[in-house]
């Protein structure tokens, strides 16, 4: 009897030593999601942000973007896509020995056209031709564009942008067309709306079908406070006007606003004589051509014999509020999304949000009406609106950034003092 | 016989006291591990804040007065304008740099508002050529493993003459 209380008694006590063990092995498992021990002062995250914020300091007093996206290549003499890798590779260089070894980075840059442009394009081979030897030419920052033909069935999110020639009807394409603007992918319309559009035309462009009778016009940027015009003309005036001047007497033509003005190259004075123009412009002279245009020799081509670039800009006081004249459908009105009108009319509409709820992946939409295309000026628009249109966002090496990871973002106010702001942003990541 | 046994403490209780207090003792000391001597934690913090802050007058500031020399500075600064290092002042901050002589080691000391504390500046290029090695407290081939352990470092990046610089500051 007395021998079964000790034997249960001690029963007790080995339950006693398997809780108060088991109860420690559980504890000192769990002890790691007990205390997380957090540093509030750490300075190794601190450090590589503040190398990061240095670094886009640095490069806008050492104007690195300017050498990468619009490198100096005729006073170098080297071909721009090479002298835009070769800049892009010292970028990439000198960022490297910013960091510690083990630690990668990208650059994220927003407001900028990417150097090579890649476009779907819904038109046939001649459309393509004609893009290709008047529209997609080197310009601002893009030095190259890439085209390729598509239909609606097969759109692909390797394009930045689609440009649709004429008018078609979108609606049976809503669901590829929406996939591609929710991933920020661009559209641009090239059509005369003399009958109303589908749905889905009107939707994507912003367009508000009237219409109206044709007319002989003058039009201008209208609301330069709204983002979508502000950026365009200010692009506008940046943008290049590419001419060819035939060998061998280096002679061309200028078609804006109507008027045909004969451009010859002087090669002994290394300059170009514009009818009109006072003078032989030499590069970055300008030119007042009254109640017309100021032109401005952006450059005499030195790799591809032949080419002339001008800008064009304004010869009001607002140098961007550029007047354009041609015969114009009038059958869409003045909406939201117009940016060239002539008052009563609108004849472009750049349509900017919906379809995303990121600002990167906000897609960019523009139509203009079928104009005349020997027309420099207009050219020039449309040129503006594809590059436009692609987004001007993308990382510079295409890294995956990781979720952990540190960040810093700096404003720029321009690229050689163009005043287009951008912003770029550095990650880092590693251990 | 029961009432022997009341007054008797059970061997198995006794080495369950024994196992309580020694894994006590042993979470405590696992715990106390987890967490960095405050005191240290303190200290180095307000080193890297003495190293942040003179590295904000080297590229940001152009010193006091603005054209100063080693004769007359009462506030170090290397920059002309922010982020752009002046090269003239960099030249008259090496010549400064003797940790040898005494005035100069004051003046440095003054100058970036420091007391007496270990002190390295290293300014070089992106690819490791040197451009100004600055030690007021002393030899810096003396203090490298001291360097190496103990002191809070602060690297910025700045521009020389359109090249990318790194702005090494020790304190210790």
């Amino acid at each position: 009897m007395l021998d079964n209380n000790m034997g249960k008694m001690g029963r007790g006590f080995i339950r006693v030593f398997e809780v108060v063990l088991f109860t420690f092995l559980l504890f000192g498992i769990l002890i790691p999601s007990f205390f997380r021990y957090y540093d509030p002062n750490d300075w190794a995250s601190a450090k590589n942000k503040m190398a990061a914020q240095d670094m886009l300091f640095t490069i806008e007093k050492n104007q690195t973007f300017d050498n990468i996206f619009i490198p100096d290549y005729w006073q170098s003499g080297t071909n721009r896509a090479t002298l835009q890798e070769k800049n892009t590779e010292s970028l990439r260089n000198n960022t490297e020995r910013v960091f510690p070894a083990s630690y990668d980075f990208e650059y994220e840059i927003k407001n900028v056209p990417p150097s090579r442009i890649s476009i779907g394009c819904l038109c046939n081979e001649s459309d393509i031709a004609w893009l290709t030897s008047k529209i997609l030419t080197p310009s601002y920052t893009t030095s190259e564009f890439s085209i390729t033909p598509v239909t609606p069935n097969n759109f692909s999110d390797s394009f930045d942008t689609f440009v649709i020639f004429g008018k078609q009807n979108l609606e049976p394409y809503k669901s590829s067309i929406t996939s591609m603007l929710q991933l920020g992918k661009g559209f641009v319309l090239i059509a005369n709306l003399s009958s109303e559009p589908d749905n889905m035309t009107k939707e994507i462009f912003g367009i508000n079908y009237t219409g109206g009778s044709n007319a002989n016009v003058n039009f201008q940027f209208m609301d330069m406070m709204d983002p979508a015009t502000n950026g365009l003309s200010k692009r506008y005036t940046e943008n290049l006007i590419r001419i060819y001047t035939l060998e061998p007497n280096l002679k061309g033509k200028l078609h804006i606003k109507g008027n045909i003005y004969n451009i010859s190259q002087s090669p002994d004075n290394n300059c170009v004589n514009i009818s009109s123009c006072p003078s032989c412009l030499h590069e970055n002279q300008s030119c007042l051509i009254s109640g017309v245009a100021n032109l401005t020799l952006y450059q005499i081509d030195p790799l591809y014999a032949g080419w002339i670039d001008i800008k064009i800009s304004s010869v009001s006081s607002n140098s961007r509020n550029y007047t354009f004249s041609d015969y114009v459908p009038r059958s869409v009105a003045i909406g939201k999304s117009t940016v060239l009108s002539d008052g009563t009319s609108a004849i472009a509409n750049a349509a900017l949000g919906g379809y995303s709820i990121s600002y990167e992946t906000e897609p960019r939409r523009f139509w203009i009406y079928q104009y005349d295309s020997s027309q420099d000026d207009l050219n020039l628009m449309l040129k503006t609106g594809i590059m436009w249109s692609s987004g001007e966002h993308f990382f510079l090496f295409k890294k995956a950034i990781p979720d952990k990871r540190i960040v810093a973002t700096h404003f720029y106010t321009g690229l050689n003092g163009n005043n287009i702001p951008f912003s770029v942003s550095l990650y880092a990541w590693g251990y | 016989m029961a009432k022997d046994k009341k007054g008797q403490v059970n061997i198995y209780f006794i080495i369950s006291v024994m196992l309580f207090i020694s894994l006590s003792i042993y979470l405590v000391y696992l715990l106390m591990s987890f967490y960095p001597s405050k005191g240290e934690a303190m200290r180095i913090n307000a080193l890297y804040g003495k190293a942040y802050t003179i590295s904000e007058l080297l590229i940001k500031d152009e010193g006091y007065p603005a054209d100063w020399n080693e004769h007359n500075i009462e506030r170090i600064g290397l920059s002309s304008i922010p982020y752009e290092l002046n090269s003239t002042k960099i030249s008259r901050f090496k010549n400064m740099c003797d940790p040898y002589n005494k005035t100069s080691r004051e003046t440095i000391y003054n100058s970036s508002g420091l007391l007496d504390e270990f002190f390295v500046i290293n300014i070089a290029y992106l690819n490791g050529t040197s451009i100004v090695q600055c030690s007021p407290s002393g030899d810096i081939e003396k203090n490298s493993e001291y360097l190496r352990k103990s002191t809070s470092q602060v690297k910025r990046i700045a521009t020389l003459n359109g090249e990318i610089i790194e702005v090494e500051v020790y304190v210790g």
